[in-house]
Parts: C-alpha cells; structure tokens; sequence
C-alpha cells in the first residue's frame, strides 16, 4: 500500500536545519496495524503527517497504492487523502461549534453524499462507536474517551483504507484508551491499515508490527506475534 | 454543504459575542453613513435633470472684469438678441427674481416671498405642469399671475383662485390666470408665483427692456440635440461687440453653463440662492467611504487575529478533504453574511436617523426599500462589503498548513504585520479627520468672531419699500424710531452688511481723459451721513458727509456736471494711487450717461479702511461710498440699546406701521443674516464632525477587539511575566507599548495630509483662520486619539493584569 523510499524532511529556519526525517525506508501492506514509536523529537509526527499527505517530504519517494505521489501538487494531494485517509489526532480536534452527529457528517459534506444517505452512515458509525446517544452534543459536553470515539467516528465515515492515529490514547485513561485501541483493532480486523503513533509499549502491543524510530531515522521493526514473540530485524 | 457553512457561520457568530457584535455594529455604522451620503449624493446630483430637455438647456451668464463680477443673472436685451443673431438657438426664456413682495389682497396686506416675473414661454420651456389654466396664454397679458398649488393654497384656502385679484407693492391689480405644480425643490431655481414680462415696463419703465445696466434676468436657451454648446460660447465676444462696442468684450464675457450643472458647479455673483458643490459631494463621499473601510478593517484585523481560533476547524477541515477553495467560499460566505446582518441594522439606523438628516440639512431626503433600486444597491453592497471584508481573511485562513495548525503552531507572522499596517491606516484616517473637522470648526468660529471692521451688534435691518419717495418715507422713520430711548440711531444705505453688494460704476481722477481705459469699475455703496458713526467705522482720513452732501442733484443737459462727495475704502484710495491722507480734496469724476455727457464730480471727504462686508468668503473690495440714491436697494440698520429688545421692536413695528402702512415691516437681527451666510457651511461642518466622530468610535471600536485578542493571546506570557514580579503597571505599559507606536506613527502620517488637504479646503475662503489658530488641533488630534487608544487597551490589559497568574497559567 505504502512504500517509502530514502525519505527525508527538513524543516529550515533562518539560520539553523533540523532534520526530522533522515533516508526512512519502510514498507507498508494493506491490512497491517503498524505502531510507530519513539521518544519525544524522533520524527514519529512527521512521519505520519507525510503518510498522511500533510507535509511533503524534502527528498525521497513516496508511492501510494502504487502512484508516486511525492511531486504531486496540493491539489491531488488532498484529493488522494479525502479518498483514502483518515486521521485521529491526540488531542481529538473536534470541531467545537458543531455536535457529534454534525462532526462524523463533515468528511462526507466534502464526498458531496446526499443527505439521507450520509444521515445513514453517520447513524451507523455512531453506533458502531457508540457515541449515537450523544449525537445532538456538543464536544465540550463529552469526556475525553467520549471525544476520541467520534473522532474516530469521523475518521472511519468515509471508509478509508488507511486510517493515521497519532497518539490516539494520549490524552485518555486507561479504560479509554483500551477502548479506542480494540475500535481501532476491529478497524483493523475488517481489513483496514493502521498506523498509529505512541508512546505506551503497552499499546503497541495492539499492533501486527512496531516501528522505532531514533532522530529521525527508523531504529528497528518488530513484528509482533500472538505469543507476544518478537523477532527483530536491525536496521 | 451550504446549510452546514450557514450553520457553522451563525454559532460563530453567536459564540463570540464580542468579536461579531464588534463587527456587526462598526460595518452597520458605516454602511449606514454610506446609505445617509449615498441618498444625499443622489440628491445633490439630481438639481434640475427633471426638465424635458434639460441636456439642452444652458444658462447665460456675464463677467466684468472691472468690478470683479461674474453674475448669474444678465440684461434684458442679451436673451432676445442671442436668439435673434444665433438661429441655432431653438428658444430663450427670461425669469427675474423678485423675492419679496407686500401683497393687498380685499384690504388686507400680505407679505410673499419666492415671486419671479418671467416670459410667457417659460412654462413651454421648463415644461411647467398646469393642475388649472392654459400655459399658452396664462402669462400673455402684463396683469397676468400664475401661482404655484402651495402658494394659490396659502392666499385663497380653499376658494378657486382663478380669475381673483391681488394687488402687488400698491402698484398693480394682478389676476390668477393658472396654478401650477409646485416646483421641486431639487431646482437652483425659486420660484412660487409668477408674473408675466409684459408688466416690466409698466414697473420699471418703458426703457428697462433696452437697459444693459439692468443685470437681474436669469436667460435660459434651449439648443438643438447634439449641438456643442462651446461652438456658440466662441461667437458670443462677437456678439458683445456686435451690440456693446469693442471695450465690452474687454471688459467681460458672457459664458454658457449647462442647466444640470449649475447647482454644483456655479457660484456667481446673485445666484438664485446658495448653490452646492461638487467639494461637498465629493467630501461626504470620501468620508463616508472612510467609515465604511475602516469598518471593513475592523472586520479583517478581528478575524486574522481570531485566526488561532479557527486554525484547528481549518485543519481539520483540510484533513478531512477540504479543499481551498471550499474554505475561501465557506469564509467569505460568513463574511457576507456577517455584512447581510450588518446592513439589516445599517438600515434600520437608517430609517431612524435619515429624518432627522434630512430636516438638518432641509432637504427632502428618501430612502424606501420599496423600491426595487433601493433593494439592489442594498444587496449589491451587502455582497461588496463581504467580499471586501472578507477576501483577506478567507485567503489567509485558508493557507493553513493542517499539519502545523493542528499541532497548535502559529501561522501568525505575516498577518500580524498587516495587521499593524491596517490599524495605522484607520488611525490615520481617523486623526486627519479629527484635524479636518477641528479646521473647518475653527474656521467657522474664525468667521463669527473675525473683526469684520464696524461693529453690527445690536443691529435691526430691514428694507425699505421701493415704490415710495425715498426721502418722505426714511426722513420721518429716522426721526420717529431715534425718538424712543431704546434706539440709538437709524441709518439708511443701499445694501446692509452680510449683504453681497453687487452695484458699482466707473470713476475716472480728476483731469484724466474720460476712455473706456481710464475708467476704473469700483463698487459703490450708497449711505447717509450717519451710516460711518452707526456702524462705529473709524476714518483713516477725513470725515463723513455732511446733511447737505447727501441731498445732490441729478445731472442733465442744462446741467451737465454736478458736484458730489464720497468716502472711499483704502482700496479704492489705492486704485487711484492714493494714500489716505493724499486723497482727501481729491476729485473723482462719475460718468452718468452712456455717451459719457453727464457726470457727477465727487470730491473725496474721507477714507475708512476696508471692511468685511458681505461673508468672509468674498475678498475686500474697493468701494466708494456715496449718497443715497433713489434707484438703488432701500434698507435701514436700526441700533438698539443694549438689554431687552422688546420694548424697542415693539416701538419699531408700530412706528412703521404708522408710517408706511402699505408695507408690512420684514426685520431681521443683523446677527442672524450673518449667521444665515454660513448656514450651510455650517450644517456642513456639523455633519462633518458627525461623521469623523463615528469614523473614530469604529476605529476605536476595532482597536477594542484587537486589544482583546491579544491580550487573551498573551494571557500566559501575562502570568508568566507576573510570576516573574511584574506589576499590573507593568503589564499595562507592555501591552500598550505596541498600540501606541502604531498611533505615534499614524499620526506621523496623517499631519502633513491633514495640513495639504485643509490648506486647499481653507483656499475656498477669501479670509481663512491662520495656522496659529488651528495649529493645536494636530497635537490634540494625536491626544484623543492616543487616549481613545489607551484607554480601549488599557480597559482589557488591566483585568488581565490583574487576574491571578496561576489562572492564566493553566489556561493551556
């Protein structure tokens, strides 16, 4: 699905050039649940805000079930992404003006859905997250765990084929971020791709593999096991 | 997609309350200020295009050079023969103003204002509508009246006034032969009744249709469609010629001036009444312009500045398959709306307030929503202001990189230098318009207070009736209104100061050879012994007449040189090449005929300095001050004691009631006719002041929200700042720094314009304030404006400052 090659992103200040991507290889298949890990500054945001189409790299290339999309203007990008990609951010970014239900709807007001169809939808991935209850609510009404489950109502609206998480936990307890983790796990077992960023060792263990990532270079992939085995492959 | 904008624009709206209510208020202020001018523009450009033919029509108007006239109204004989040698000319039509006049009507006397004595074809002309009578024939014979509705209704009520009679000034039995509609008040003409042209010889005198001395017939012409009007205009110092001799086209010119243009374009000498001009229109189109762009300001800066708070919708938006242009399309719809909301109210001040614009100026200002004009200017603009408000902010919000905004990165940097740059530009504009309206206030109150050099304090002028013997009528008045205790003194002169005096003749210095060359065109003012000591004129030189000197006789052929005496002004002291001093014993030769056989050899007694006559706007003339002569203007200056004016006004209606009994008395403080000449600058000035002070409160306004935002901004670095031992003095001068550079240097920029654009505003003047007089408007302008900013800023970085750190800090 995702095949980076040598990717490298530099961010330029005046005077001073921080790498935070620096040659990322890395192979992604459709249906895999990849975590991405690391300590604070390795890149793991950079990294999926360029999976992502977000950013774009500043060398490399990065084919997208199949295409080359790294000179690819923002244009195409964000049409890529609209069909393809959705994203769950730590801190939810909902939109605080809008309810729920108006919330899961927004990416399908992008699709051009038809309204009964998109009422439908939104009705049945409310409940598929089971946030239907608080449709009418507004963001500032809910809990944390409540939050991140209709963002993740509005990631999975569209049917994407590549859903992006960025430390979708973070910023929850640990009930719910159990309960994200096993949505983003039944996302995952209807055969979407996951990748999701974290810093929990814990957490990654929902994962088919984990990626290490040190100053902006990619240390290791773990492919973990049911058994919780793992065989490392040293980059 | 629509309903979802909509949704999100009006919980935007409502979930910010100070942020729309800031906006919606300062863009409703100025759209309503652009409504208000925009309805009085339209006015003021619609004088006199309701007539049929107005692209045709012109009026003729002459200079003379000598006297420093340029006169809107001209002789008799010029209109009918233009038409004469000018076949092009397709028709010609006269109206005299007459103004006042004492009506008799069944014995009871009535005094009218607004009549006019015009040719009979003038209702063809103008195309006048008749409600009664024929306009073939309703000015044909000279007894002949035709009224307007109002004013047939205010003489006969509800009785036909078809075939009444009325008497006019004691002199003529008229009879009303048609009513007419009453004439607009969109016209530079005035006119409620008219008399026909046949009668002019029968009031004054058979030759007045011959007089070219006679200079009081506004003369139309109509030309054919498409002819240029300069192509006659360039015959017309032949046809001076032609008819006056070579010297008259040295000494003048006639001129055409389109009939739509000359409400905004002519100020001439004895208009119909005090014109506009294009200055004022296109100063209240500037101004009302400024609000509304220092509205549309406040719109960009508070939503740039909002910017952090929409950054994550952006984002996400942008994440979940936005495009920019959707984002550009969903921005500026809120702003349009947000203009939608903004025009509702604007309206609404609109209909409150326009009345009382309207009776301001006295003016018949409309605006109706019915119409479907109204309605698509009201759109058109709704759309426009949103655009233009909007457009900055769309295209900047929708550049957010989503991966920066949702990370809560600023992308703040080049918006907030634009941001500066806007608040400099409203202060700017906001601080010329304060100087602007400080100039024109201290020019009006230069104007009021000015040493006009006499004193017209106390002073009752009224005119005196024309159809009477000048010395019977004033002689016993004078003798009988001094006598009570409460008068000081009653003078006669042609005309009374505030008054334009337009009379004049040629002079030549004793022994000069009598050309055309020699004689010098001065103005003259006609006026009794007393006049100088009345009005407490002090002489450079000489003295004032003595009672013999202002009885002379009339020359003629037995006696074709008389002697006469005059007072010059020092500027006519100096046309001769005169000191004061030197002019005294001098002798100043007046020719009386055209064929330059009769004369009046005036012996200068004295000379008074110049004075402001008529309003500031006009320069000194020179004047030569003689005695009364009956064929000039009558009026009367009655001083009263100081105190209680009663008893004396009391004394003055009865006395002439007594005495000149066919005439109702028409007095007036001399104060009030010098209030009356600046009247309209005046109400100009206030509107002005009106509508600088509302450019202010919106820039201030905005200055407020700005002043918000970035405080809230700075909530953190506030606590921190605190924590670290800063005090709430401390705070405050750190927020206010930055604002008050930005105005320091608004006003570095807005003096020097200010200065350029009110030197050339103060060019109108003849007299202008001096610079001393206006120069602390600069620095009080930078003070208010400061202050309005210090106090707006302070307002907000005061409770930030003062709320505990520990708050501020866990606001992240």
């Amino acid at each position: 699905m995702i095949e980076l090659h040598d990717i490298s992103k530099a961010y330029r200040t005046a005077d001073i050039e921080t790498t935070a991507l620096n040659d990322i290889n890395l192979e992604i298949m459709s249906g895999e649940f990849i975590a991405i890990m690391g300590p604070s500054g390795c890149g793991k945001s950079t990294m999926l805000n360029v999976l992502g189409m977000l950013d774009t790299p500043s060398s490399g290339s990065y084919r997208f079930l199949g295409e080359d999309i790294s000179k690819s203007s923002e244009r195409h990008l964000a049409n890529v992404r609209k069909h393809n990609i959705g994203f769950i951010f730590q801190s939810f970014n909902l939109i605080d003006e809008l309810s729920v239900a108006e919330n899961v709807a927004l990416p399908l007001l992008y699709h051009k859905i038809p309204l009964a169809d998109r009422d439908k939808r939104v009705q049945e991935v409310m409940e598929s997250v089971n946030i239907a209850h608080r449709a009418t609510h507004r963001p500032q009404q809910l809990s944390g765990g409540q939050q991140q489950r209709v963002a993740v109502a509005r990631a999975v609206v569209t049917g994407p084929k590549l859903i992006l998480a960025d430390e979708p936990t973070g910023n929850l307890d640990t009930r719910n971020g159990e309960e994200v983790l096993d949505l983003l796990g039944k996302l995952n077992a209807d055969g979407t791709t996951i990748v999701m960023v974290t810093h929990d060792p814990s957490h990654a263990e929902h994962a088919s593999r984990v990626v290490h990532m040190l100053d902006g270079r990619i240390l290791s992939e773990n492919v973990v096991d049911l058994k919780q085995k793992s065989e490392a492959r040293h980059v | 997609m629509f309903r979802n904008y909509l949704k999100i624009a009006l919980r935007n709206i409502a979930g910010n309350p100070l942020f729309s209510s800031i906006n919606i208020l300062g863009l409703a202020i100025g759209l309503a200020c652009c409504i208000i001018i925009t309805v009085f523009v339209g006015y003021e450009l619609s004088y006199d295009k309701q007539w049929t033919n107005a692209d045709r029509i012109h009026r003729v108007t002459r200079d003379f050079y000598g006297n420093d006239l340029r006169l809107a109204p001209i002789a008799p004989p010029i209109g009918p023969l233009l038409k004469q040698d000018f076949p092009e000319i397709e028709d010609v039509t006269r109206i005299m103003d007459v103004g006042d006049v004492t009506l008799r009507k069944d014995g009871e006397l009535i005094q009218e204002d607004n009549f006019a004595i015009a040719d009979p074809n003038v209702f063809d002309f103008f195309n006048l509508k008749f409600i009664i009578g024929d306009p073939g024939t309703a000015l044909a014979r000279p007894t002949d009246l035709v009224l307007s509705q109002r004013m047939a209704k205010r003489l006969f009520g509800n009785e036909d006034p078809i075939g009444k009679s009325l008497n006019i000034m004691g002199q003529m039995d008229l009879t009303v032969t048609a009513i007419i509609e009453d004439i607009p008040d969109n016209t530079h003409m005035r006119f409620e009744a008219l008399l026909s042209s046949a009668a002019i010889p029968m009031i004054l005198g058979e030759d007045e249709f011959e007089s070219w001395g006679s200079n009081n017939y506004y003369t139309y012409i109509r030309l054919p469609v498409g002819y240029n009007a300069a192509h006659l205009e360039e015959r017309l110092p032949d046809f001076l010629i032609k008819h006056r001799g070579e010297d008259a086209a040295k000494d003048g010119a006639l001129h055409l001036q389109p009939l739509t243009e000359i409400y905004l374009t002519s100020n001439r000498d004895a208009e119909w009444r005090v014109n506009g001009s294009y200055a004022v229109v296109y100063t209240f189109s500037a101004v009302a312009f400024v609000v509304l762009l220092i509205a549309c300001v406040n719109f960009m800066n508070l939503t740039t500045a909002r910017s952090t708070q929409r950054a994550k919708e952006v984002g996400i938006r942008k994440v979940v398959g936005a495009s920019r242009r959707q984002l550009i399309m969903q921005f500026l719809g809120e702003s349009i709306l947000m203009s939608a909301l903004a025009m509702l109210l604007a309206v609404a001040i609109v209909e409150l307030t326009l009345p009382s614009f309207a009776a301001f100026l006295e003016k018949p200002l409309h605006f109706s929503l019915a119409e479907p004009e109204s309605l698509a200017w009201l759109l058109g603009g709704t759309l426009l202001v949103g655009l233009v408000a909007g457009s900055y902010p769309a295209f900047y919000l929708s550049h957010f990189r989503p991966a920066a905004v949702l990370k809560g990165a600023s992308e703040a940097g080049s918006s907030a230098l634009l941001r500066r740059l806007l608040v400099v530009f409203q202060f700017a504009t906001s601080i010329v318009l304060l100087i602007a309206t400080g100039v024109v206030m201290a020019q009006m109150h230069y104007a009021k207070n000015v040493d006009l050099g006499y004193d017209k304090s106390r002073n009752i002028v009224t005119g005196l009736p024309f159809f009477s013997d000048l010395w019977q009528t004033y002689e016993p008045l004078r003798t009988e209104l001094e006598a009570h205790p409460d008068i000081e003194s009653v003078v006669f002169s042609s005309r009374v100061p505030s008054m334009q005096n337009l009379d004049g003749s040629g002079y030549v210095a004793e022994g000069e050879q009598i050309t055309p060359d020699s004689v010098l065109g001065i103005a003259d003012i006609k006026v009794d012994a007393h006049w100088f000591d009345h009005y407490k004129i002090k002489f450079l030189a000489g003295r004032t007449f003595r009672p013999n000197e202002v009885r002379i006789e009339t020359p003629s052929k037995e006696n074709p040189v008389v002697k006469g005496y005059a007072v010059l002004n020092e500027s006519a002291a100096r046309r001769f090449n005169w000191t004061p001093e030197e002019a005294i014993g001098k002798v100043i030769r007046q020719p009386m005929s055209r064929d330059l056989d009769l004369f009046i050899d005036r012996e200068i007694i004295g000379v008074i300095p110049d004075i402001h006559f008529s309003s500031l706007h006009d320069k000194m003339k020179a004047t030569v001050y003689a005695e009364p002569n009956p064929n000039y203007a009558r009026n009367l200056s009655i001083r009263i004691a100081p105190g209680d004016p009663t008893a004396a006004i009391e004394h003055i209606e009865k006395t002439w009631a007594r005495l000149v009994p066919d005439s109702p008395i028409d007095w007036q403080f001399l104060d009030d006719q010098f209030e009356a000449r600046y009247r309209a600058e005046a109400k100009q000035a206030r509107m002005f002041a009106i509508f600088s002070l509302f450019a202010v409160f919106v820039a201030t306004l905005g200055l407020f929200g700005l002043a918000s935002f970035t405080t809230e901004r700075r909530t953190k670095e506030i606590g921190i700042r605190k924590v670290m031992g800063a005090s709430v003095k401390d705070i405050i001068l750190l927020l206010t720094a930055d604002f008050t550079r930005l105005v320091l240097i608004a006003n570095v920029i807005a003096w020097p314009v200010a200065y350029f654009f009110m030197q050339r505003w103060l060019g109108r003047f003849a007299y202008q304030a001096p610079f001393a007089d206006w120069a602390w408007l600069f620095v009080a302008s930078a003070l208010v404006a400061l202050a309005a900013a210090w106090i707006t800023i302070a307002l907000q970085a005061g409770k930030a400052a003062r709320s505990r750190p520990v708050l501020a800090l866990r606001y992240e």
